[in-house]
């Protein structure tokens, strides 16, 4: 057995971090009205976070760097049809938790790109709602809260749902790394 | 005959805006709340010092949006629930429920008058918070987004 560190701090902090902001975003816009304000300015930390992310998917170590799980086609296909293929261990992303990285930080982008330009009806927007017109608003609001919405409540189930899978049948934890930054590794 | 039946049918129905084809309908309501939005927006941007107070104008804006209360009131007529609407098909099974948030709502912003005039910002800010809860809590049942 060896210990390996697989999640650097830097990492650690974005995870949990996000994990933060994005619960106190859904819980001020479910609340609405002056908490709205919050929610702005926990979407736009939540800009500066993945923006970050991006960088150390670039200049980070090992684990982090995007071209350490960006898989090929093939490899992510083999990965869920083949038995071997999936017997390989990875200490990173494996080709299928690869793919949802990749869609939370592009959801992610796209609900602060579409808040940005949304609207409450009621007394509050986004800060460039202002300059498009009420209808396009109206349509930035629905991709924000009917389809951006509901595809991060859907990619937090499935997060959800690996680490429990992980941990009741493939008997790993998972969530400890998250904090200490190592996994053992069998050699 | 047709014709007369047509004048007495409109009569008997009779209702402020019964008679409104579907679209004028949706349209009339969405104009009242489109106005009730925009007055709200203003008296917001006051509370967040992105405009500066002016107390005859904050008085304007939050009579506007109690008298705009009172025309949404009668803008739900039976049949309007079609169309570029975001009214869900709800509100005319649950009439009862939906006029009851609306008399909610309309005392809230009743409330909100009297805070604007009394001068006083921070009665002011709270009940123009408690006034877009009461919007929160039609448009989370009752509307689409
Ligand atoms: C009793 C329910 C109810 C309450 C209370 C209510 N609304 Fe609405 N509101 C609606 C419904 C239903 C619609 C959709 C109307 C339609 O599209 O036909 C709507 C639509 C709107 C719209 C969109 C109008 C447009 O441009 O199409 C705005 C803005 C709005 N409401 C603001 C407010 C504000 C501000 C308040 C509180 C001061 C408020 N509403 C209170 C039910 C309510
Ligand atoms: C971390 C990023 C964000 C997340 C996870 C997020 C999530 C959400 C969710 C789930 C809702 C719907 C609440 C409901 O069910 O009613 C919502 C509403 C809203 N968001 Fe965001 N949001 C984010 C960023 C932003 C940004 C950056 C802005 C604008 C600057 C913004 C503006 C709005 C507005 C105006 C609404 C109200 C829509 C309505 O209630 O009709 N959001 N957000």
């Amino acid at each position: 057995m060896k210990t390996v560190r697989v999640w650097d701090l830097p990492i650690r902090l974005f995870h949990w971090s996000l994990v933060v902001l994005i619960i106190t975003a859904i819980m001020t816009a479910k609340t609405g009205g002056k908490k709205l304000e919050w929610h702005f300015l926990i979407g736009y930390a939540t800009f500066v976070l993945v923006a970050f992310r991006i960088l150390w998917g670039m200049i980070g170590s090992r684990y982090a760097r995007f071209s350490s799980f960006l898989f090929a086609p093939g490899t992510i296909i083999a990965y869920v049809t083949n038995k071997d293929a999936a017997r390989k261990k990875y200490l990173g992303h494996n080709p299928v938790g690869s793919l949802w990285i990749f869609a939370l930080l592009g959801v992610v982008l796209l609900l602060i790109a579409t808040g940005l330009f949304a609207n409450d009806d009621i007394a509050s927007e986004g800060p460039l709602a202002k300059f498009i017109d009420k209808d396009l608003s109206d349509r930035a609001t629905w991709l924000h809260v009917q389809v951006c919405g509901k595809l991060v409540y859907m990619l937090i189930g499935l997060h959800v749902a690996a680490i429990a899978y992980y941990y009741f049948i493939k008997k790993e934890n998972l969530v400890i790394p998250m904090f200490t930054g190592d996994k053992t590794e069998d050699i | 005959m047709h014709c007369f039946f047509g004048i007495l049918l409109l009569l008997v129905a009779g209702h402020a805006a019964a008679e409104v084809p579907v679209e004028r309908a949706v349209k009339y309501r969405q104009s009242a709340y489109y106005l009730m939005g925009q007055h709200m927006s203003r008296i917001n941007a006051v509370i967040k010092g992105e405009m500066p107070y002016n107390k005859a104008l904050l008085e304007k804006n939050a009579e506007i949006v109690v008298m705009m209360g009172g025309v949404v009131i009668d803008a739900f007529p039976a049949g309007s629930d079609s169309g570029a609407t975001k009214a869900m098909p709800e509100i005319w099974r649950e009439m009862d429920k939906f006029r009851q948030l609306m008399h909610e709502s309309q005392s809230e912003l009743d409330k909100l008058l009297a805070g604007v005039k009394t001068g006083n910002m921070a009665t002011i800010e709270e009940r123009f918070s408690e006034a877009s809860k009461s919007c929160k809590k039609c448009h989370d049942l009752y509307k689409t987004k």
